[in-house]
């Protein structure tokens, strides 16, 4: 039993250590692009506050938040909101629209402490992308 | 009534009482194009916030509690007219009305919130938006803080911006000539009514804030044309709005004549956009025409457009045009119309501020048409211009009233000086001055004439004058032009000239004749205008000689320098120049370096400098010198000369007295032969065709006779182990073969053996000939003459006991010898024969001594010889069987009886003398030598001792010739001739 447990503290902190990096890599990334594995984002929209989400990109690089928002804006429109396990001055938010079109996502990660920030969008063929820029040209203050 | 049905009553009417006090609610929603599809919702009334990244990047994920805004009607009403103003141009429902809002698609709307709630947003800001979510499906809210921001103007401006941000555009920013950001927010230009800002800049004090096209925050090269972004496809679906009015005569809103007036109004909604209205006159008629756009006060409080007014007629003529410049409404004031139809043509234009990019909004066109009615005739008239300058022209136009048929006009002063049609034009006046206009009209029945006097002011222009008059440029030179007379001036063109607007400019860079002009405008506006031409001349060059800068001049030569090109020169400094004003100079310099410029000035009076650092060396003035490959020599033989003289000689002629040849021409005459000894001058001329140089150098060749060497031996043969003598003669010092049975004797010019056996000595005698002349050409000063010598000593083996001397010593006595000897036993002596010597060499018998009992002998030589320094003595003994043996040779110096203390030897002398004297005490002596005319040649002071001491002297430096020696020991002290050869 108490082997049992050990194992498991031993996976969550492997776990949570292993998203850490993956999040603060995200950051540093030199990708300007970097794709969401599909499938994976309708799911954690089913997260509840407080509850430790990951997103999955399809080079591997994995995104965990802790959400701290998840609120349906408009019927068929919600937007899920999280502060990142790998840096705590990083927030995400994720809108999930079920329009004529088709589901579409979008969103932002924004640090707090660095200019670096991610946009997400939906492409034409329905891939949602992180893609790289600056916190200017996302959130204009003034 | 019950009290309840009455409290329900009370309590409704009291709501309503709330609520109409409340005024805002109650207030009917603005739309600024209701029905669109596109909304920007101005929310004022307060809003909770959630599902946005305002929510969970900056509350924790929680709703964002948005508190009213407060505004009252008219601030809402300010704000909204203002941003409607802004977004006039697109498909765009500015809305106060949340429904409309929240029918419009999430992709195509956008909640402005007007809020003072800001404590959540951790920056400090007047508005904050995410870009580009206008046309997306979240953060559909951006906040303008109104406690921010003081006014519900300022509120409007940011609400545009922010609202601008969602639409995609970023800011509009201000960098410098480097191109470097000076300022986040481009704050516009100029003030006042045309004060102008870009929307996506910073405008709160400017009065139009425009879409515009300047440069965005990330690049002063990349320009953001706003226009173009707010209709851009990630707003899904934005447009400019369907144009209201036709742009042209054929597609002209007709105007609608409600009494004598019309009105109307319409939007110019881009920048080509031309609204045209059409109006028809029945009869000839005034019109009044006023284009007002929208504005939120007096003076176009935030109008957007600055409108341009043109007045055609049916065929398109331009009747009238008002684009004011400082202000954005236009007019046309009584404009006398026959019947007809006529146009009026609105858009939007530029000003001092603004290009016209952005002069987009709505206008109102109202307008009174009044009939001309019969007037009394009345001459009247007004001038294009009243205050003209000299040569400039006006239009005249009637302005009379009634129905004037003919016209006759009077220009004082003006060409033509008259004229006769209705509205004459360019009417020039040539002259300053003040003149009056006169017209005079008739109807068919009355006349009427005004005149206008001092009407027109004919202004003088102003007279410009250019210093330098004849201005030029020498190659790559500067000229400076400065012009006067006037207060502002325009130089052209502007090619070569460092500036353009300032009286003072500077040609550069010219590479031919210029003409520039300068218009200069005066006080009252008239501009004046002068040429001047600016000559090009190349650049002078100079050439100079030599052309290197540093130029090396021999010491007291003259060394041409020269420099041409020119046409006048100076030189400076002048030191050691020959002239400072012409092109060819020449330099002498004693001593040391100096620089000096040369500056040319050719005809067109262009000067250049070039430059020589001319330095004084010795090197080769001309003078004459030989060089001779040995100056002292043994005769007979041959020397080599050469000339070593400086300078260029081209001629030599040689003499070379007591030598063969005698004389030579050459430059260098070879080998010449002397064959006597004797002291040699040799003379140079050499000649440079120019200059000559004689030098005669006195001594140059001291030659001396080969010495001979002579060896005698007194006693030949000599028993075996007997001592003798050889003695040398014919040189100054002897070079001896070595061999065991020498003995060196302390004589160098005699020499004791003991030869075992017969043995053959041989000898190498010198003479050393130094030329100490003082000259340094010659290779070799000094020689040794040598001859070798040998002398064969036979040894016989003897068989009586050799004599034995104990001691022999002669010593002067007075003034005699006195000669001592003892023998160790005389029994087998014969004979005694004391000889004497004056050489040392050649004994001769002084005198025969008897055998006496006693071994010990004495013998006094009183037979002295004048003069003679030194005796030699030896005793010659026969022995028993006739061999013969000697005594060792006693020396013995003589004083002299004049100078006792004193003997100097050889005399005459060659290089080295023996001074021989004596010193009564410990002290010192000096000696010099003077020659004859009195002259000291040598000197020398030293340490004596008591006694009798040696000092010898190489006079070797003394030229040959007849000298005074003077020696002074202690207190005596002699002077006496003495002969160098």
């Amino acid at each position: 039993m108490t082997k049992t447990l050990l194992s498991i503290a031993f996976a969550l902190f492997f776990f949570s250590a292993s998203a850490q990096i993956q999040d603060q890599d995200l950051l540093k990334t030199d990708k300007h692009e970097i794709a969401i594995k599909p499938g994976k984002l309708v799911n954690i929209f089913n997260a509840k506050k407080g509850e430790l989400v990951k997103l999955e990109c399809v080079d591997g690089t994995t995104i965990s938040f802790t959400v701290n928002m998840n609120v349906w804006n408009q019927e068929l429109v919600r937007t899920l909101g999280g502060k990142l396990e790998g840096n705590k001055e990083t927030f995400i938010t994720l809108t999930q629209a079920d329009l004529k079109q088709g589901i579409i996502y979008e969103g932002n990660i924004i640090s707090h402490k660095s200019n670096i920030a991610f946009k997400i969008f939906t492409a034409k063929e329905g891939t949602v992308y992180l893609q790289k820029t600056t916190k200017d040209n996302i959130l204009v203050t003034d | 009534m019950t009290f309840n049905c009455f409290m329900k009553t009370y309590l409704r009417f009291l709501f309503l009482i709330v609520f109409f006090i409340s005024g805002r609610l109650l207030a009917q929603p603005y739309n600024s194009l209701p029905g669109a599809q596109h909304v920007i919702f101005l929310d004022f009334d307060g809003y909770t916030v959630t599902g946005t990244s305002w929510n969970s990047s900056y509350n924790g994920g929680n709703p964002i509690v948005c508190a009213a805004s407060g505004y009252t009607d008219a601030q809402v009403s300010t704000v909204f007219n203002m941003m409607a103003e802004d977004y006039r141009p697109f498909n765009i429902n500015i809305t106060t009305d949340e429904n409309v809002y929240n029918a419009a698609s999430i992709q195509q709307r956008m909640r402005v919130l007007f809020t003072p709630t800001k404590n959540w947003y951790p920056q400090s800001a007047g508005g904050v938006a995410y870009l580009s979510t206008f046309g997306s499906v979240s953060n559909k809210v951006c906040f303008i803080f109104t406690s921010a921001l003081g006014n519900a103007s300022n509120a409007g401006e940011a609400g545009s911006h922010e609202a601008g941000h969602t639409l995609t555009l970023q800011h509009h920013s201000e960098f410098n000539a480097l191109c470097e950001k000076t300022n986040e927010y481009n704050s516009g230009t100029g003030s006042g009514e045309t004060g102008w800002a870009p929307i996506m800049g910073v405008g709160y004090t400017k009065n139009m804030t425009l879409w515009s096209d300047v440069a965005s925050n990330f690049s002063c090269t990349y320009m953001q044309d706003d226009l173009a972004g707010i209709t851009s496809a990630p707003n899904n679906g934005v447009a400019y709005r369907a144009d209201d009015h036709g742009n042209d005569i054929s597609s002209a809103t007709p105007l609608v004549l409600m009494g004598n007036a019309f009105s109307d109004s319409g939007i110019i909604g881009t920048n080509t956009d031309v609204d045209v209205f059409h109006i028809t006159l029945a009869t000839k008629s005034y019109i009044n025409i006023q284009v007002n756009p929208w504005n939120w006060g007096s003076p176009n409080t935030k109008a957007n457009l600055d409108v341009s007014l043109v007045v055609k007629n049916s065929t398109g003529q331009i009747m009238r045009t008002h684009e004011p410049l400082n202000v954005l409404n236009a007019w046309v004031n009584n404009l006398l119309l026959e019947p007809g139809d006529y146009y009026f043509q609105i858009k939007g234009t530029a000003n001092a501020n603004q290009s016209g990019y952005g002069s987009l909004g709505k206008y109102y066109i109202t307008g009174l048409v009044t009939a001309a009615l019969p007037m009394p005739l009345a001459a009247s008239l007004v001038a294009s211009d009243t205050v003209i300058c000299k040569g400039a022209s006006i239009d005249f136009f009637d302005q009379s009233e009634g129905s004037p048929s003919s016209w006759t006009w009077t220009f004082t002063g003006g060409t033509p000086a008259t004229s006769n049609v209705q509205n004459p034009v360019n009417i020039m006046y040539a002259n300053a001055g003040t003149y009056a206009v006169k017209l005079t009209v008739f109807d068919g029945l009355t006349n009427s004439s005004r005149t206008y006097n001092n009407y027109i002011r004919v202004n003088n222009l102003p007279t410009l004058n250019i210093v330098p008059s004849n201005p030029y440029i020498c190659g790559n030179n500067t000229t400076t032009l400065m012009a006067t007379g006037a207060l502002s001036y325009q130089w052209s063109p502007a090619g070569g000239l460092i500036n353009t607007n300032l009286p003072r400019t500077t040609v550069n860079g010219i590479s031919e004749n210029t003409t520039y002009t300068v218009l200069g405008t005066d006080v009252n506006g008239c501009t004046g205008s002068k040429e001047v031409t600016v000559q090009y001349f190349p650049p002078l060059q100079l050439i100079k000689s030599p052309a290197t800068e540093r130029v090396i001049v021999c010491r007291y030569d003259s060394t041409e320098l020269s420099v041409s090109g020119a046409e006048n020169y100076t030189w400076s400094p002048g030191t050691g120049l020959s002239n400072t004003n012409t092109g060819n100079v020449k330099v002498r310099l004693d001593e040391g370096s100096r620089f000096y410029t040369v500056t040319g000035t050719d005809a067109n009076g262009c000067s250049a400098s070039v430059y020589f650092s001319v330095l004084a060396r010795a090197c080769d003035s001309l003078a004459a010198n030989v060089f001779v490959d040995s100056s002292a020599i043994c005769t007979p033989t041959c020397v080599m000369f050469t000339d070593s003289s400086t300078g260029h000689p081209t001629s030599w002629h040689w003499s070379f007295p007591g030598g063969t040849p005698a004389t030579s021409s050459l430059q260098n005459p070879g080998l010449v032969c002397y064959t006597a000894p004797g002291s040699y001058d040799v003379s140079l001329t050499v000649s440079d065709g120019v200059d000559f140089s004689t030098r005669v150098f006195p001594g140059l060749i001291v030659a001396a006779d080969m010495p001979v060497v002579t060896m005698t031996a007194p006693v030949i043969p000599l028993c075996k182990g007997d001592t003798s003598g050889i003695k040398l003669n014919g040189a100054q010092y002897y070079m001896w073969s070595f061999d065991p049975s020498l003995i060196f004797p302390a004589f160098p010019d005699s020499i004791r053996i003991i030869p075992q056996d017969t043995t053959t000595y041989y000898v190498k005698g010198f003479i050393n000939v130094f030329n100490n002349n003082g000259y340094n050409n010659s290779g070799n000063s000094f020689v040794q003459c040598s001859d070798t010598e040998s002398i064969r000593i036979n040894v016989v083996n003897c068989s009586t006991v050799p004599l034995k001397i104990l001691y022999f010593t002669a010593v002067q006595n007075g003034e005699a010898v006195l000669t001592q000897w003892k023998f160790a036993e005389q029994e087998s002596v014969n004979d005694i024969v004391l000889e004497r010597s004056l050489d040392g060499i050649h004994f001769e018998t002084l005198q025969q001594v008897m055998k006496s009992q006693n071994d010990s002998y004495h013998w006094v030589d009183k037979k002295m010889i004048a003069g003679t320094p030194i005796y030699y003595y030896r005793l010659r003994c026969q022995l028993e069987g006739g061999r013969m043996i000697y005594s060792d040779i006693e020396k013995v110096r003589i004083q002299n009886k004049n100078n006792p203390w004193v003997s100097i030897r050889p005399n005459p002398v060659i290089n080295i003398m023996e001074l021989g004297f004596i010193a009564d005490k410990n002290g010192q002596a000096s000696l010099s030598i003077h020659d004859m005319p009195g002259k000291l040649m040598y000197k020398e002071t030293f340490e004596t001792i008591k006694g009798y001491q040696d000092k010898k002297m190489n006079l070797s430096s003394l030229l040959p010739g007849v000298y005074l020696l003077h020696l002074q020991v202690g207190e005596k002290q002699i002077t006496q001739k003495i002969i160098r050869l």
